[in-house]
This record gives C-alpha cells, sequence and structure tokens, in this order.
C-alpha cells in the first residue's frame, strides 16, 4: 500500500480485519448469526478484502461480461450500443446502454431498450446482495415504481463482480435549484415541489408496508419472519453488529452498550412488511415540471421486517433539514415528523406504535453508525471503490451519527 | 525557507478551484462532485490541521480519565481487571507529559483504551457492575461525541453548527 502515512499503513497492516483469516472470518460468523444470504455476502467480503483494492474496470469490460450474461440468459446474441458510465450512487458502479434484443423469447422485432449495469465494486460500503436486490425488485414492481429488473449474476459468473440489470428510469434526484447536496443528505426540495412530493413519500411507503409478501419461489433470499417472534429483528442487529466487527477501525464503547440493549429489547412483530431499508430523500427520483416521483431506487438493503425501521429511518436527522422558518426540521426534506407519522397511519391504516418507534429510532442511529463509522472509513482507508472520496466524506458525519445515537439512547433508557 | 503545510493547502485548493473547475465544464456530474469532495478534505485539513495535536492530546485526556473511573467502578466491585484499566490511564498520563510523543502515538493509545473499555463492556452483560459501567458510558459519551463533532465540523454536515460549544482545543489555538 504504497503512499500513505507508514504509521497508518502499519497500523491497517496490524489490524486483523484488513487481511482476516479463515478463523478470524469464521469467529466472527460464529458470534454473529444472519440470514444465510447475508451470511454468504459479508463472508465474501471479508474473504476478497485482501486481494487488491478497486482496480479501474474498462467499459469495454463491462460490456462483454453484459452481452455474456444477457445472451446466456435469452439464448440468443444480442448486442450493446452506446455504453457509458451512469453518475450517482455511492456504492455501485453503474453503466448505461442501449440493449439491441428481440425480447424475452427472441420472436419479437429488433428493438432498442435502454438499461442499466449495477455491479458491486471491489469493495462497498453497503455490501449487499444482488440476488436480494433482483428479487425484491421483482416483488414491489407495480405497488412501488420502480425500474424494470430483467437479469442478474449473483456471483460474477458473467462480469468481473456480481451484477444486475434494470431498465434506465428518467428523472431528477436533487432539484436544480439546490444540486449540491451529496447523496440527498440534507436535500432542500423547496416549498413548491415539497408539497407536490410529500404526499407521494408518505403513500408510497404505506404501499409498501401494506402489501402481500409473495408466496416462494419468490423472494428465495430472504428468510422469513413470523409475526409475534422478534427473531428476524435480532438477526438484523446482529448483522449490524458484525459489520461493526468485521469493517471497523476502532472501536466505540457506546456501540457495544447500544447493541446489548438492541438484542434485549427487539420488539416482536406485529405484521411483517417490506421493509425499504433506505427510504429518504436522495433515493427517489422525480419529474421536476410535474413533481411527480417517477421510481424509487436503492433497494440493495430491502428487508421483511418492521415498517417501524423505514419510518425512523425516513427521519433520521442526517435527512433533515430546517424548513423556511429556521427552526423546524422537515424530515427528508418533506414535514415535521409528527405530521410524517400522521399522515403515514392514515394513508396506511397501520398503527404507528410508540414503543416500536423508540426501538427503531435506536436501531437506525446505530445502523447507521455502522455504515459510516465502520464501513465507509474501512472502505475508504483500504481503497475499495471508485467513490472513496466520497465515502471519505460522509464518515464524517460518524460523529454526529454516534452523537444522535448516544442522545436517543439516553432518551429512551431513562 | 521551507513552505507551511498552510501554504501547500492553499496552492491546491485555488489550483482546484480557480483553473480545474472552470476547465471542466461539460464534465459528467461525478467528476465534479468528486473534485468538489476533494476540495471540501483539503479544507478540512487547512481548518483542523493547526488543531491537531492539541485534539489529540485532549481525547487521550478524556479517555484516560474514563480508564480512571471504570478502574474505581471495577475496584469498588473487588475486580481484579481494575488493575488493567488503571494501567491504562497511567501510560496515558504519562505519554501526555511525553514533549516527544507525537499525534501518531496519542492516537494509537486512545484506540487502545476505547477497544478494551468496548471489551469490558460485552464481558460486563449480566454482571453487577454491569448497569453502572453503561452509565459511566453514556455519562462521558455525551462530551466526547461534542468534541469529535466538533472537529469534524467543517465538513458541513451540523444543522445549528453555532450551537456546538466551543472545545478547549479550539479556543487555545
Amino acid at each position: 500500500m504504497p503512499d500513505i502515512n507508514p504509521d497508518i499503513e502499519n497500523a491497517i497492516n496490524d489490524d486483523p480485519r484488513q487481511s482476516p483469516t479463515d478463523a478470524f472470518i469464521e469467529s466472527i460468523r460464529a458470534r454473529f448469526p444472519v440470514e444465510p444470504e447475508i451470511d454468504k455476502i459479508l463472508t465474501r467480503k471479508m474473504q476478497r478484502r485482501s486481494g487488491p483494492g478497486f482496480q479501474p474496470v474498462a467499459i469495454d469490460t463491462l460490456v462483454a461480461g453484459t452481452k455474456r450474461l444477457i445472451s446466456a440468459a435469452l439464448g440468443y446474441d444480442i448486442d450493446i450500443r452506446d455504453a457509458h458510465w451512469l453518475s450517482g450512487g455511492a456504492s455501485k458502479l453503474q453503466m448505461v446502454f442501449d440493449l439491441h434484443w428481440r425480447g424475452e423469447d427472441g420472436t419479437a422485432p429488433g428493438t432498442l431498450t435502454r438499461m442499466v449495469l449495477r455491479m458491486e465494486p471491489a469493495s462497498s460500503v453497503t455490501e449487499s446482495s444482488r440476488l436480494r436486490e433482483f428479487e425484491v425488485l421483482r416483488a414491489v414492481a407495480g405497488t412501488v415504481p420502480v425500474p424494470p429488473v430483467y437479469w442478474v449474476d449473483p456471483d460474477g459468473e458473467h462480469l468481473p463482480y456480481p451484477a444486475l440489470v434494470c431498465g434506465f428510469a428518467s428523472g431528477s434526484a436533487k432539484p436544480s435549484a439546490d444540486p449540491g447536496k451529496v447523496s440527498g443528505l440534507g436535500q432542500n426540495y423547496g416549498p413548491d415541489l415539497r408539497a407536490k412530493l410529500a404526499p407521494q413519500f408518505v403513500s408510497y411507503l404505506a404501499d409498501l408496508h401494506r402489501m402481500d409478501i409473495p408466496d416462494a419461489p419468490a423472494l428465495a433470499g430472504f428468510e422469513r419472519p413470523v409475526a409475534g417472534s422478534n427473531a428476524s429483528i435480532i438477526r438484523q442487529v446482529n448483522a449490524a453488529r458484525r459489520i461493526w466487527e468485521e469493517d471497523r477501525l476502532e472501536d466505540e464503547p457506546l456501540m457495544a452498550v447500544a447493541c446489548k440493549w438492541l438484542i434485549r429489547n427487539a420488539p416482536p412483530l406485529d405484521h411483517v412488511s417490506v421493509v425499504h431499508g433506505d427510504y429518504r430523500s436522495g433515493n427517489f427520483l422525480f419529474d421536476e415540471a410535474s413533481g411527480k416521483i417517477t421510481v424509487w431506487l436503492d433497494w440493495e438493503g430491502a428487508t421483511l421486517g418492521d415498517r417501524h425501521q423505514d419510518l425512523t429511518y425516513a427521519t433520521l436527522p442526517i435527512f433533515q433539514h430546517l424548513g423556511e422558518d429556521g427552526k423546524t426540521p422537515l424530515v427528508s426534506g418533506m414535514m415535521p415528523e409528527a405530521d410524517f407519522y400522521e399522515a403515514y397511519g392514515k394513508v396506511s391504516g397501520l398503527p404507528v406504535d410508540p414503543v416500536r418507534l423508540q426501538y427503531f429510532r435506536v436501531f437506525n442511529r446505530y445502523s447507521v453508525c455502522v455504515l459510516l463509522l465502520a464501513a465507509a472509513a474501512r472502505c475508504t482507508a483500504s481503497r475499495g471503490t471508485h467513490q472513496d472520496v466520497l465515502l471519505n466524506h460522509v464518515s464524517a458525519m460518524g460523529y454526529l451519527a454516534l452523537s444522535e445515537l448516544g442522545a436517543c439512547f439516553r432518551e429512551v433508557s431513562s | 525557507m521551507n513552505q507551511s503545510f498552510e501554504t501547500q493547502l492553499q496552492v491546491i485548493q485555488r489550483a482546484l478551484s480557480e483553473v480545474v473547475l472552470p476547465a471542466l465544464d461539460g464534465a459528467e456530474s461525478h467528476v465534479i462532485e468528486q473534485l468538489h469532495l476533494s476540495l471540501a478534505a483539503a479544507g478540512f485539513m487547512q481548518e483542523r490541521l493547526p488543531h491537531a495535536r492539541r485534539f489529540y492530546r485532549a481525547e487521550l485526556r478524556a479517555y484516560g480519565s474514563l480508564a480512571q473511573e471504570i478502574a474505581g467502578l471495577l475496584k469498588t466491585h473487588g475486580l481484579n481487571t481494575a488493575a488493567s484499566f488503571q494501567a491504562l490511564a497511567l501510560s496515558a498520563q504519562t505519554l501526555l507529559d511525553d514533549p516527544e510523543a507525537d499525534g501518531e502515538d496519542y492516537i494509537a493509545l486512545t484506540r487502545k483504551i476505547r477497544s478494551t473499555i468496548a471489551d469490558m463492556i460485552e464481558q460486563a452483560a449480566g454482571e453487577g457492575f454491569e448497569s453502572a459501567l453503561d452509565s459511566l458510558i453514556l455519562s462521558f459519551d455525551a462530551d466526547a461525541q461534542l468534541q469529535a463533532r466538533a472537529w469534524c465540523e467543517p465538513f458541513g454536515f451540523e444543522l445549528l453548527a453555532e450551537a456546538l460549544p466551543t472545545p478547549d482545543w479550539l479556543r487555545t489555538a
């Protein structure tokens, strides 16, 4: 690892997390049992951490791999035209291209369809399953606007790393009046656009949480939680704790205190919902003229679980900004927190339980701390992605998140 | 005369913002974004480098004090592990008294103390002193995180940055 401070280099090299042994990986797996597909992804992350850091991938390599993936799935040769990189997102490499094909069964007239390849880099701030992302996009289509998803390469058989191919979604992630925010953090849509977006923001979340969970074999990469049990919540806490143990550069005593509380106080599910996992400003596209949300993005963290997870995630302070009065925080740039819960309760018909809100406020703050102080920091330090400078930037929010966790935790545990 | 870090960072920022950025008109948005974020990182260094040593010393001093408090707590419960926390507290004070110590030394020992405390919190699960130990951490944490947030404030994530207390390591610059 040339060209970095030798002291830091030594610290990283001495760190068992940077070059993990099989025994180290197994010890963490044993301590924190998680869903099988999550276990597979996190284990793979650790196994490839000792490998080379991020190496720029030539777009020709992606085109060739994508051709192989799609041709193998369709059973006939296709062509890819006008391929180029797609900006946006902190965790995936994205290529947009025109697919020249003859439809799913090869009998349609030749046509061009705009598509997107989403592929993992060498390491990612959110190590997640392309299979689960593929499955959940298929499951929620028709309930929530999402890009049509076509093919998945879950283990990197055709491409350098696991990837999926979906349709190209049009729309803006940021309003032209406030384009400078990173990944929707503190995004201010302005009063006019906000008035149009906010009701949709609530109603799509309600629709998602009310939808029936499709029967198997759909969502095969997900374990099926059972209403009345808290086992699935504990597995999620374990997953976050496992990432903390695998990725952190240094420990934080508060994280250990909070984790114990999360395990002991995990509430049983009262209703099993599809949970987006990253439902907030910045993760949807919209038509600026009409104010219509055109598509919801970033489903890689989706799970089957408790709706209060999404509700309290959307209200995290890092996604807020102050309203025009200069004092009222607007959750995800939409509305005050109490108004959000009230509107959701009315639209969904599902109860908004203060005790579960309290629990998932802590849970989400804990998870965000893991993401920022462990995963983002590790990716940056190990030169793992094409977006190191972005991950370095967002990791600087880590202590704001940890401070919020502490304040929230003191409130609920007092 | 060797140019200062301040000047080195200044020339980087001027070149990137006044020459490179205008020349990138029409470039893909992620290219522009990465340049803005690089400028933000350089700006952070420019603001915080002059305070770095005092900040690292303040962190070590705080965690050394916490280790001392934990040693006291464990001792009242008759636990031998009190001695290891006492040793950490002494090491912190020794390092703070050493005029040759540098930032990396402070960081390394602070990490060691944090890690040892986190391990103890896990081991304390179900023990008679667990609640007292957790309370000690929560009480300590409130100020520690405010200090860390103040350190990161130049990145611009604070909704009300002016509401953050001015830490000693910044005040005494």
